[in-house]
């Protein structure tokens, strides 16, 4: 089992989709920074000019707490972020068991290492590709916003923060926000790498590595549109990942439990069906 | 059929594959090509059937040149490195789709085909589910199917039984007669001179005297 | 030559994907059918072929909350799928040398996407209508969902399907410069940009019908939607070809994918 998860980390980490992930991610993350610091040196213009009272309201500086990319509502950046996540976590590493199949590699491997191992490594190593990605993103943002922006406890009043109180930890954000941010990272890098899995799932029935990184990513987007309609966006990954909830009635309860019965599907799916199938 | 190779080179990130060949090859003759493992063999195949272009120099084929006038060869049949086909499909469908591009063969000449290289026209079974061997010579009628003017052959006997290298022995007798250009690249030289008119010897993307 | 391997390889084989769109376009009808019951609203046919298509309206300047249009995004985000799925799949040495021609493989390509996309909205419109005449909604051509303005006119709701064809070919150029899965990233990037940046330059706007001045004061109008898209069209497919005819094929494609 060792030799297998130090195998596939080998691989991991010398592919060059992981680096084009962690690229893609960076450059929302530098995007919307710079956008965070040209609106920053705006208003700092417009406090020269007017003091407090900046076009009418009272000048309340742009803090960590509205400008990192997980709770940032107003811009483009985090709306792509988290709106592309399922295809950025499954892009570095889940899509390899397509090609092992393919090439041929998969045999290579199977009479060399027990195809238990083989199996649990490749869900673990994949898991571990979509929590790295997203955790590397998710705490650039915070850590960049961090080195301009002051870390001021957010005020509702001020209605410049866009998490409500009746959200999922509402209170939490406004009494310890970095408790709160760091906790929802923690959230979203255990789905990303629940996606990761999830794509793994995918890869047993197809050989395409197109369809296997895009078909999950597609699967969650239905997923979203279909409960979206009838009203349960709250049971949706790509509704109850962004820290900014757009829906009333996610808790932690729906998180976990979704997250068990994803990981436990695609666990239960590649572990034990897979294992049994024919390699050709 | 003539084929020319006129001062070709080609680099590939800075590396020179194929260096400086001259040559010029006839129809109605088998050229073997001969080399170790990475000598450039199968890139110069490439290139003469039009699926890479030369850094330097131009591949002329019936006063045509590749990538200028024609894209590929007009009248050409392949098999290079592993043979591809739609795994969803029959040996006998994937011909006919490929036959339906240019030659337009009827079932009854596709079927022969088959026979010719041993395979059986009624397997109902799928490509996903061939054998090497099996696949192999699937390829090898896809190459020689519509008796083509230049066949280009890399590594055919590879896997294939004993009954089966016959065959590819008799259809390549057959399409030399025909007058096509065979250019065929085998490691087994003892083959290799059995079925040759003539050998090239390729050693670091160089054709050697 | 080319296009009939395309249309029995690519098309046939992708129309069982086709019944999966129309599964999302008829829980898309259902929940507008809900949601004019509750409202009272008289909807006819052509409003709900619009829905899917509607997207919202130009963020901020209508002053409107943006709401992700999940609707329109998931019908092109799943076009895009089934075109990035199949073009340079079937890059195997044997079917791109004996058609004789890089440009008429890439043109039958483009000719396959046409029909892709013409077939992709032809089961939209066709799904809906068997919704409509299934709930008894009442098949008329008049646009009750949405307000139009006096530019509106019939080429205005052509926009969206010349839109996705154009997209299709722009997937295809990227897909000569790298692969299915970054083409289809970046597609679904600039498809996700443009709900919420109204500009011509992000060209997939254009299907957007709430974001055109035929519908919204603050949208795009018409004639120079179908400039930009002209614009793209001929770019992506003057350098797809010229990329495409210059391209190494080292090995099989399917390989890489």
């Amino acid at each position: 089992m060792k030799v297998a998860l130090k195998l596939e980390l080998r691989r991991l980490f010398s592919s060059k989709e992981l680096y084009i992930a962690l690229a893609i991610g960076l450059a929302l993350v530098v995007w919307l920074f710079v956008h965070e610091v040209s609106e920053l040196s705006r208003f700092e213009e417009q406090y020269a000019i007017y003091g407090d009272k900046v076009s009418g309201y009272l000048y309340y500086p742009k803090t960590v707490f509205n400008s990192c990319i997980e709770l940032e509502y107003d811009a483009l950046p985090p709306i792509l972020l988290y709106l592309l996540f399922p295809i950025i976590a499954a892009f570095p590493y889940a899509s390899t068991y397509c090609k092992d199949k393919k090439t041929g590699y998969l045999k290579n491997l199977l009479v060399r290492i027990d195809r238990r191992d083989c199996s649990m490594a490749k869900y673990i190593v994949s898991f571990f590709s979509g929590f790295l990605v997203s955790g590397a993103i998710l705490l650039s943002s915070l850590m960049l916003t961090m080195l301009l922006f002051p870390m001021l406890t957010p005020e509702a009043v001020t209605q410049n923060y866009y998490v409500q109180s009746g959200n999922m930890w509402g209170n939490l954000f406004y009494t310890m926000p970095m408790v709160y941010t760091l906790l929802y990272i923690l959230v979203d890098m255990l789905w990303c790498g629940c996606m990761a899995s999830f794509t793994l799932l995918i890869s047993m029935f197809t050989r395409s590595a197109f369809l296997a990184v895009t078909g999950s990513f597609i699967v969650f987007e239905v997923l979203d549109y279909v409960l979206s309609l009838f009203s349960l966006s709250r049971f949706s990954p790509i509704t109850f990942l962004r820290p900014i909830q757009t829906t009333d009635g996610i808790s932690l309860g729906i998180i976990l439990t979704e997250f068990v019965i994803c990981m436990a599907v695609s666990f239960l799916g590649f572990y034990f069906l897979e294992r049994e199938k024919d390699v050709f | 059929m003539i084929l020319k190779l006129q001062n070709v080179s080609k680099e590939i990130k800075g590396v020179t594959v194929l260096d400086n060949i001259s040559l010029t090859m006839e129809g109605g003759k088998v050229y073997g090509f001969q080399g170790k493992n990475g000598s450039g063999k199968t890139m110069l195949m490439r290139l003469i059937c039009g699926l890479i272009k030369p850094t330097i120099g131009q591949v002329v084929i019936n006063g045509e040149i590749l990538g200028k006038d024609i894209s590929f060869p007009r009248s050409v049949g392949v098999l290079i490195e592993n043979p591809s086909f739609l795994p969803e499909y029959t040996a006998l469908k994937n011909l006919r789709l490929l036959s339906d591009l240019r030659d337009h063969l009827s079932d009854d000449e596709l079927k022969a085909v088959l026979s010719d290289v041993g395979l059986d026209p009624e397997d109902k079974r799928k490509y996903r589910s061939f054998s090497l061997g099996m696949k192999q010579k699937l390829g090898i009628a896809a190459a020689v199917m519509g008796e083509p003017e230049l066949v280009i052959l890399d590594e055919p006997i590879n896997a294939v039984d004993d009954a089966g290298v016959e065959n590819i022995r008799k259809i390549l007798a057959r399409l030399k007669e025909h007058g096509s250009l065979i250019i065929v690249a085998c490691h087994d030289r003892e083959e290799l001179e059995l079925i040759s008119d003539e050998i090239l010897r390729i050693d670091a993307g160089r054709i050697i005297p | 030559m080319y296009f009939k391997y395309d249309l029995k390889v690519g098309f046939l084989r992708d129309l069982p994907k086709l019944l999966i769109l129309a599964g999302i376009v008829l829980v898309a009808n259902i929940s507008l059918y809900r949601y004019a019951e509750l409202l009272s609203l008289n909807l006819g046919s052509l409003d709900y072929i619009l829905y899917l298509t509607k997207s919202i309206a130009p963020f901020p300047q209508s002053g409107e909350e943006f709401r992700f249009p999940v609707v329109w995004y998931l019908q092109q985000l799943y076009l895009a799928w089934i075109i990035g799925g199949y073009p340079f799949s079937s890059i195997c040495d044997s079917a791109l040398i004996y058609g004789g021609s890089r440009q008429k493989w890439y043109l039958s390509k483009v000719a396959w996407i046409v029909l892709t996309v013409l077939t992709y909205y032809l089961v939209m419109i066709i799904t809906s209508l068997l919704f409509c005449l299934a709930t008894g909604v009442p098949i008329s051509w008049e646009i009750n969902l949405l307000e139009p303005t006096e530019e509106f006119s019939v080429v205005t709701i052509l926009l969206p399907i010349v839109t996705s064809f154009v997209t299709g070919v722009f997937q295809l150029f990227l897909m000569t410069l790298t692969t299915p899965i970054t083409s289809f990233f970046a597609v679904a990037a600039l498809s996700a940009a443009s709900t919420y940046v109204t500009s011509p330059l992000l060209f997939t706007n254009c299907s957007q019908l709430l974001k055109l001045s035929a519908f919204s004061e603050e949208g795009i109008g018409t004639i120079e939607s179908y400039l930009t898209l002209a614009i793209v069209f001929m770019l992506s497919l003057v350098a797809g070809l010229i990329i495409f005819n210059h391209r190494d094929i080292l090995k099989d494609q399917r390989d890489e994918e």
